[in-house]
C-alpha cells in the first residue's frame, strides 16, 4: 500500500486532540461568527457549464457555538476524529478570466470538517455511495494543514487538494480510485455542481495513496470577522 | 482575494484593448501563505497573492546549458496580502522591480527580480536549482510528484517513462509561459543563494518598491515530498483583441 514519506508526522497527530479539545471548551462559551474558505483551480461544472482550471472559492460562514466534536469508525474500519460544523451557508465562487459566478448550496449538502486523526481539513459533503464525504468537494491534507488542531483560530494553511468521492482511496474507493463525481451532483441555486479532481498521480500499482495521489494544492483558510 | 482577481483580469481587459493588434493579455498569479512586512506593517501567515499582467508577445524564450527558460518582463505587478485579521492590503509593483521566469528543465516557476531569481517567490521543488526529487523513485513512487505539478511536468520531461505517474490532464498541461495553465509546488523565497541544505541562509537585506512602500518577504521554509507550505501557479491567457 502506498504509504507516506513521513508517516511521522501523522503519528503526531493525535496528542493535538487535547489540545483541541480545550480551544473548543474555552471559546465555544463566547459565540461568534467564523467563516471558513477553501480555495482551488481545477476543472467544475455547474448548472450543465463547465469551466476548466477555474479558480474556485468555497465559503462556509458560521458561528462557533455549532462546532461539534465527531469521533467515527467506518465498517472498512477506519476511523476519524475532530471537530465539525454543519450547520450555515455554504456557497462556491467559480473564477475564469473574464467572467465569475457565485452559487449558494442547498441545506444539508456542504459542511466543514477537521480531522486531526487523520490529518485533514476542508469541505465535505452528505453526499455519495457512503452517504458521507469527508473530501469532496475539497479535503486538504499533508501540506501545513495537518497542523490545524481547531475550527476556531484564524489560520491560513495549504495542502493537497482532493476531490474524491471515495477517499481514501485505497479504502473506501473504487479499486484505489476516486468514484466519478458525475452522479453525485451537489445542489445549488444555479443547479447541479460537479468538481473533478484531474491532477491526479497514482502509484506503479496504479492507485492513489492517501498522500501523494494529488498533484494539486488548495488553500484553506479560518477567518473571524471583526465585529460591526 | 476574489475581488482582486476581479479586478486584475478586468485590467488585463483593457490592457487588451490598448494593446497592439491580435495581442494576448495573460495574468500570472502566484497563490500561496506567506510571512514579511510592507512598508511599515508587518504580516505573518497570510494568504499572499502576485499576479503580473503582460502581453505573450513579450515572452522570451531563452536555451542555457539545455534548459529552456521562458521569461516575461514587461508589464504591471501586484500584490494581495490578506492577513488572518481579516485585513487586507494591495500594492503595484514599482515598473520593472520583478518579472516572470520559468525554468521548464527543473520545473521553477515564479517572479524573480534583479535581487534574485527565486526572489520575491518560486514555485517547484522544495530544494530549488537542486531538485533533487527529479529523476528519482523508489520503484513504486516517482517523488518529483510529491514536489506538485511543476517538478512532476520537469521530471517527466527528461524521463519520458516516468509518465506513467501523472494522469493524461496534468501530462497536457502546458509548460510555457504563452498558454494557460496550472502549476504547483513549494513556495521559496530566496534573495541569496541556497545553502547546500536547501534552506534560506539569510532575510532579504533588499526591498523590492511598491506604491505602499519597501517589501520584505520571508521564506516560508520547507519539507520535503508532499508537506511543507505550498503554492498554486496560474497563466491565464485571454482572449485575443484585434
Amino acid at each position: 500500500m502506498p504509504t507516506s514519506r513521513h508517516p511521522s508526522l501523522l503519528a503526531r497527530v493525535p496528542r493535538l486532540t487535547l489540545l483541541a479539545a480545550s480551544a473548543l471548551i474555552s471559546v465555544a462559551a463566547v459565540a461568534s461568527p467564523v467563516v471558513y474558505t477553501a480555495f482551488v483551480v481545477t476543472d467544475v461544472s455547474l448548472g450543465g457549464q463547465f469551466y476548466h482550471n477555474a479558480g474556485v472559492t468555497f465559503t462556509f460562514t458560521a458561528d462557533t457555538r455549532n462546532i461539534t466534536p465527531f469521533d467515527v469508525t467506518a465498517p472498512d474500519g477506519g476511523s476519524g476524529s475532530g471537530f465539525l460544523v454543519d450547520k450555515g451557508r455554504a456557497t462556491v465562487s467559480i473564477e475564469i478570466p473574464g467572467s465569475s459566478v457565485r452559487a449558494t448550496f442547498l441545506p444539508k449538502q456542504v459542511f466543514v470538517a477537521l480531522d486531526i486523526e487523520n490529518g485533514g481539513v476542508g469541505f465535505s459533503a452528505y453526499i455519495g455511495p457512503n452517504g458521507l464525504e469527508p473530501a469532496y468537494p475539497l479535503g486538504l491534507n499533508a501540506g501545513t494543514a495537518w497542523t490545524v488542531t481547531d475550527l476556531i483560530s484564524p489560520r491560513n494553511v495549504t495542502g493537497s487538494a482532493w476531490s474524491c468521492i471515495g477517499y481514501p482511496p485505497q479504502l473506501s474507493g473504487d479499486n484505489g480510485h476516486c468514484f466519478d463525481p458525475t452522479p453525485y451532483p451537489l445542489k445549488t441555486d444555479h443547479g447541479d455542481f460537479i468538481i473533478y479532481s484531474p491532477y491526479e498521480s497514482p502509484f506503479l500499482d496504479g492507485s492513489l495513496g492517501p498522500n501523494g495521489g494529488t498533484m494539486n494544492r488548495a488553500i484553506f483558510s479560518v477567518l473571524r470577522p471583526r465585529p460591526e | 482575494m476574489r475581488a482582486s482577481i476581479i479586478s486584475a483580469w478586468a485590467l488585463a481587459a483593457g490592457l487588451g484593448t490598448a494593446a497592439t493588434v491580435c495581442a494576448s493579455p495573460v495574468i500570472y498569479t502566484v497563490r500561496t501563505i506567506a510571512s514579511g512586512s510592507l512598508g511599515a506593517v508587518n504580516f505573518a501567515e497570510s494568504r499572499l497573492t502576485i499576479s503580473f499582467s503582460g502581453d505573450t508577445d513579450n515572452v522570451h524564450t531563452t536555451t542555457l546549458n539545455g534548459a529552456v527558460v521562458y521569461t516575461n518582463s514587461t508589464g504591471i505587478g501586484r500584490l494581495n496580502i490578506a492577513r488572518p485579521d481579516g485585513r487586507t492590503i494591495r500594492a503595484t509593483f514599482r515598473a520593472g522591480e520583478i518579472y516572470v521566469r520559468y525554468d521548464t528543465k527543473l520545473g521553477l516557476v515564479g517572479f524573480a527580480s534583479a535581487i534574485g531569481l527565486a526572489y520575491p517567490l518560486i514555485v517547484g521543488c522544495f530544494d530549488p536549482f537542486v531538485c533533487s526529487d527529479i529523476g528519482s523513485n523508489d520503484g513504486y513512487t516517482v517523488f518529483a510528484h510529491y514536489d506538485g505539478i511543476a517538478t512532476e511536468l520537469a521530471d517527466v520531461a527528461a524521463n519520458p517513462s516516468d509518465s506513467w505517474s501523472a494522469s493524461a490532464d496534468a501530462l497536457s498541461l502546458p509548460t510555457t509561459l504563452s498558454d494557460s495553465t496550472l502549476l504547483t509546488g513549494h513556495p521559496r523565497a530566496c534573495s541569496v543563494e541556497f545553502a547546500p541544505d536547501a534552506s534560506c541562509p539569510m532575510t532579504p537585506s533588499e526591498p523590492l518598491h511598491t506604491d505602499r512602500g519597501d517589501l520584505y518577504l520571508l521564506d516560508p521554509g520547507f519539507e520535503s515530498g508532499e508537506f511543507g507550505p505550498a503554492a498554486i501557479f496560474t497563466v491565464a491567457v485571454l482572449p485575443e483583441e484585434h
